[in-house]
């Protein structure tokens, strides 16, 4: 019996994406922000959820992919990570999937550094690829803005 | 009474059978020792100090003695034989001098403090290591063993065991007799703190007594047990002596002499040992209550307990005690007490009336009028304090955040909703939650007494390290502040102090010839202004000499020539802030180690707090330190610019300047492209929050709004689009993602739910480069320039024609607001506006004062949109507006009538910059105008509370 893990689903740019539920706190749809002027660019802005106040990342932005059409609105990821609640915005939210980890692989060396240094694997499932993120680094935005 | 005890179910021992020495049990043992030996540390510095000045104060020696012996104790305890053997030797020559075979010398003060500081780090060893440290004391240890031989009687050090009882018989013998400390009477007011002190922590250690001698009684090998509750009497005696309570202290004595016995293993618990170490515990327990209650360990006599304890001590007493029915000995005992009460109650005596209700409690007799006066009684200490989590209250401060949030939210609906119901419970809302603000807030403050504590010592170190003779005095010890910032100014004010004794107060020779007192005086005084607390450091010693502060800054490249002759003497004294400066000429082992005061404002600027350096020369140096109260909730002004808004702490606010139409145009005028206003003669350098920000500006709005900020001792005006309201913030950190913007200091939630972002004035400053510059600050220069004649002002200054001038005090004025004539309704006879919710009475100052009518009705063609200025006077919950012609300024200024009134509604005359200025009796203007306004807000607050 292999390990069966179980991931949170997203869509960016038609591809599929991934983090562990567990660390998933919410999933909700798109609200304002507020807008951080000097921000590095992949933050889109600051969201009030419930009383804390979390920072939304544009996943597209930083996984170095076009940027999402304006009509479009995203969608709120909320992760916990070492560096606190992040809200990560992607195009689409997908299901939850259990995946068992012998259809899981490295990311190729072709794939685009950007996105690369982001995931931490492929799981080849049926008729399509499942990305998992390294949410800790995908966070890991701006230390050195002025 | 024991029976009762013995039945009850027995938790089983946690720490059964763990041998090692820091086993879990052990540990919390050990972080309660070291918490407890801080705080006696602090205390002993103090002692110290204050025995010095006063070698004969026997109260302040035993105290000393009895924190040392507490130490030792425990220490033997713990089994820190190196930490004990130190305290051991500074407890016998403290003995000595406590029973006066020794005089207090220098020499002996400063081993003392010797001694204290050695505990202290291995204190600290032991916190992050859990031993005691490498260091050998054994020099210290020699000391403190010369110091106690003046006559020749060196004491080998005994061991350990021996020791405690050795001490403990020195107590007993000697304390009722020579001392002078009343001897077992009512205790002293000056003790009042420590008995109650005394009384919570006996009550807390009694508990578990109990707890402890049954579960000995079922596993009477345990050492373990029998060594806390071992050290427990032992702590409750050494107080007892230490206060005075003697009858106390001689059970408690008795009961560890027994416990020691049993302890070491010369005896072995039977039944009647531990009934009689239990009944001991009810005694010392009914002696409390006596203590808690009047002051006194009550009459009781309990001469057989201390019989039955003392022929405990032997097997053959102990089968002698068995065959008397051990068991109800104590009880037997009891019964007595009432009978003599009986007696001491005729006699109506008030300190022996209630033992006399505590005896019959316990004997049941049931008198009913004593049970009821004692439920009437007033929470007993141990009920009245709590010791409680830093976690918890900051968790608590938090939710309270949260709290504070959606009352705001609430109140921004409200007024848009027509239910009265809704609008008078958010209302409640709003009062219950300021009230739980405060509360919150008050648990997690502390007085700033508590790290003054160590000045004392820190001045006396230094004073006699440098040669100098200083005398340190404090006033506001009282003053409260948050903890967290108690914990942050510690350091920068040591620094502060170190540093006007190093360099603030001269030599005594240099004193005399400058005519003053050889004694230096420092004076530290803490109080509350304006929701801060305000720290002032003051020496009256030379004062800082703003030439040598120039040549040692250029010799260090800190300015150069040419900044250094445009600066004034102000400037040049706030340069000893500037980083990498230390005004010592020889670098003293005091100061002069590198952190120079640049450190010091960093830390207190880290903290919202801001300070402000008084040099007057030949005189003395005042530093002002004004920190705010609490970090998580501030007042804030909204500013709002590209549709966004942000919030600007209030502290960084001076004052607001708006400019319209023409006037904009004229008065911002460029050099070399960077924009400037002239703000009363003085040049004002101005940033676009916009530019500091990086919005793209939508469109050149009319009138320019400048939010005059200080940074660093500096002024600018930053420019912003639109300015909304004062607001109570609840500050949240920034995420990682944002730590690095060093334009926000954090973010906020606003009424509305909307997030707004908080600025950091003094990193946008230095962003757009404001204070690298040296801009003079007109206003503390004005303000030493004028020196402190007579009573300085804030004044707003305003017109009712086209060429007055009138002035109130700002710290009347709630707000300034413009109304269009259009938004003026009637109310009966009276004019109205419609204010934040609430219906404002509009005064028409000119009709008031002058009493001219017919000026009213004339501007009707224009009238929609004529704007009326108005000043906003607020008392208890209620406004009023005070409309007049225009506003002129607002300045800072000694206010001195030069003639009295001649018309009511003036208070006097007086001139403000140059100017003939009536000064306006805003109370008798607004009653005269509205009688019903001051008298009438409580018959108003009743139908609001409907």
């Amino acid at each position: 019996m292999t390990e069966q893990k179980q991931f949170c689903t997203f869509y960016l740019d038609n591809h599929m994406f991934g983090v562990k539920v567990e660390q998933v706190q919410e999933v909700f749809r798109y609200q304002a922000m507020t807008k951080v002027p000097l921000a590095p660019p992949e933050v889109r802005g600051l969201i009030n959820l419930r009383g804390q106040i979390i920072t939304a990342l544009d996943l597209r932005r930083r996984l170095g992919m076009e940027v999402r059409s304006e009509d479009k609105l995203p969608m709120n990821v909320v992760v916990r990570t070492e560096d606190g609640v992040v809200s990560l915005l992607v195009d689409e939210i997908g299901d939850v999937l259990e995946v068992s980890e012998d259809v899981h692989e490295r990311p190729p060396e072709t794939v685009p550094e950007g996105v690369r240094k982001l995931v931490l694997g492929v799981y080849k499932l049926e008729g399509k690829l499942l990305l998992i993120l390294d949410s800790e680094k995908a966070v890991d935005v701006g230390h050195a803005v002025a | 009474m024991n029976d009762s005890n013995k039945e009850e179910p027995v938790a089983p021992d946690p720490t059964d059978g763990s041998e090692s020495d820091q086993g879990d049990g052990m540990g919390e043992i050990v972080n309660e020792f070291l918490v407890e030996s801080y705080e006696n540390l602090d205390q002993l510095d103090q002692d110290l100090v204050d025995l010095e000045q006063d070698p004969g104060d026997i109260n302040i020696l035993s105290s000393i003695f009895r924190t040392i012996h507490t130490i030792k104790g425990t220490c033997g305890f713990i089994g820190f034989n190196k930490l004990e053997s130190v305290a051991h030797i500074g407890e016998n020559l403290l003995g000595k001098l406590r029973d006066g075979e020794l005089k207090l010398s220098p020499a002996r003060t400063s081993a003392l403090l010797a001694m204290v500081d050695a505990i202290r780090q291995m204190l600290s060893c032991i916190e992050n290591d859990q031993n005691e440290g490498s260091v050998d004391y054994s020099g210290l240890v020699e000391t403190l063993t010369r110091l106690q031989t003046d006559d020749g009687a060196a004491e080998a050090v005994p061991p350990v065991a021996e020791t405690k009882e050795e001490v403990a018989v020195e107590t007993k013998q000697e304390e009722p007799a020579p001392e002078p400390v009343k001897p077992s009477a009512e205790i002293d007011e000056d003790m009042e703190p420590i008995v109650n002190e005394f009384l919570v922590e006996s009550y807390e250690n009694l508990d578990r007594l109990d707890k402890d001698l049954i579960e000995l009684e079922q596993d009477p090998g345990n050492t373990e047990i029998l060594s806390s509750i071992f050290r427990t009497i032992h702590t409750i005696k050494g107080t007892c002596g230490f206060i005075g309570l003697h009858k106390l202290e001689r059970v408690a004595h008795v009961g560890e002499n027994l416990l020691g016995k049993l302890r070491d293993g010369d005896l072995a618990l039977n039944p009647p040992r531990t009934s009689a170490l239990l009944a001991m515990v009810d005694a010392i327990r009914q002696m409390l209550d006596c203590i808690e209650k009047d002051r006194d360990e009550g009459d009781v006599d309990y001469s057989k307990l201390v019989d039955t304890l003392g022929k405990l001590l032997t097997d053959a007493g102990c089968a002698e005690v068995a065959t008397s029915a051990p068991a109800s000995k104590p009880a037997e005992e009891k019964k007595e007490e009432p009978k003599k009460f009986v007696a001491a109650e005729d006699k109506k005596d008030r300190r022996k009336a209630p033992s006399a209700e505590e005896a019959e409690h316990i004997a049941k007799n049931g008198d009913k009028r004593a049970t009821t006066d004692r439920r009437k009684e007033t929470r007993g200490v141990a009920d009245s304090s709590i010791r409680v989590d830093v976690d918890i209250l900051d968790r608590l401060m938090n939710l309270v955040g949260e709290l504070v949030l959606a009352r705001n939210q609430i109140l921004q609906y409200a007024p848009a909703k027509s239910d009265s119901s809704f609008i008078a419970t958010s209302q409640h809302l709003n009062l219950v939650t300021t009230e739980l603000q405060e509360g919150v807030m008050k648990t997690r403050m502390q007085p700033i007494g508590n790290i003054w504590s160590k000045f004392p010592r820190v001045v006396r170190d230094l004073s006699m390290a440098v040669g100098k003779k200083i005398r340190l005095e404090m006033e506001g010890k009282e003053t409260e502040l948050d903890k967290t910032l108690i914990e942050a100014i510690k350091d920068p004010l040591t620094h502060i102090v170190r540093n006007s004794c190093d360099h603030g107060i001269e030599s005594p020779e240099k004193r005399l010839e400058n005519g003053k007192d050889e004694e230096g005086v420092l004076l530290l005084r803490a109080f509350h202004e304006g929701g801060q607390v305000n720290i002032e450091i003051i020496d009256d010693g030379g004062g800082i000499d703003p030439e040598k502060i120039k040549k040692i800054a250029l010799s260090k490249n800190v300015i150069t020539q040419e900044q250094a002759d445009r600066m004034g003497d102000q400037e040049l004294v706030n340069l000893i802030f500037a980083a990498g400066f230390s005004t010592a000429e020889k670098v003293t082992n005091v100061s002069g180690r590198g952190v120079g005061m640049d450190v010091v404002r960093t830390n207190i600027e880290k903290i919202g707090g801001t300070v402000v350096i008084n040099s007057f020369p030949g005189k003395g140096t005042t530093l002002r330190v004004k920190i705010p109260l609490t970090l998580a909730i501030i007042p804030a002004l909204i500013i709002t610019t590209a549709g966004e808004r942000y919030a600007i702490p209030q502290v960084n606010l001076l004052e607001l300047v708006r400019l319209d139409g023409e006037e904009a145009k004229k008065s911002v005028e460029q050099i070399q492209g960077a924009p400037v206003y002239r703000l009363r003669g003085n040049l004002l350098p101005l940033v676009s929050l916009n530019d500091a920000l990086k919005i793209e500006e939508e469109e050149e709005s009319e009138a320019i709004n400048i939010v005059v900020l200080h940074a660093d001792d500096r002024q600018f005006g930053l420019v912003v689009e639109g300015i909304s309201d004062t607001e109570e913030i609840v500050v949240k950190p920034l995420s990682k993602q944002l730590k690095g913007i060093s334009a926000f200091s954090g973010a906020t939630i606003m009424g509305d739910g909307k997030l707004a972002l908080i600025l950091d004035v003094m990193g946008l400053a230095q962003k757009s480069s404001v204070i690298s510059g040296h801009q003079d600050k007109s206003l503390a220069k004005a303000a030493s320039a004028q020196g402190d004649a007579g009573d300085r002002q804030t004044l707003l200054i305003f017109g009712l024609e086209a060429d007055d001038r009138m002035a109130i005090p700002l710290s009347e004025v709630a707000r300034l607001e413009e109304f269009k004539r259009s938004e003026v309704e009637q109310s009966g006879e009276q004019d109205v506006v419609q204010y934040r919710g609430e219906i404002m009475p509009l005064v028409y100052l000119k009709k008031v004062l002058h009493g001219d009518s017919q000026q009213e009705d004339s501007p009707q063609e224009d009238a929609d949109t004529e704007l009326m200025q108005s000043i906003v006077f607020t008392k208890d919950g209620r406004s009023v507006g005070l409309v007049v012609e225009r506003i002129v300024d607002i300045v800072e200024e000694s206010v001195e009538v030069k003639r009295g009134a001649n018309r009511p509604g003036v208070l006097g005359t007086i001139v403000v910059q140059d100017r003939v200025t009536d000064l306006l009796d805003i109370e008798s203007v607004v009653a005269s105008a509205d009688p019903s306004f001051l008298v009438d807000t409580q018959s108003v607050a009743l139908l609001e509370e409907a």
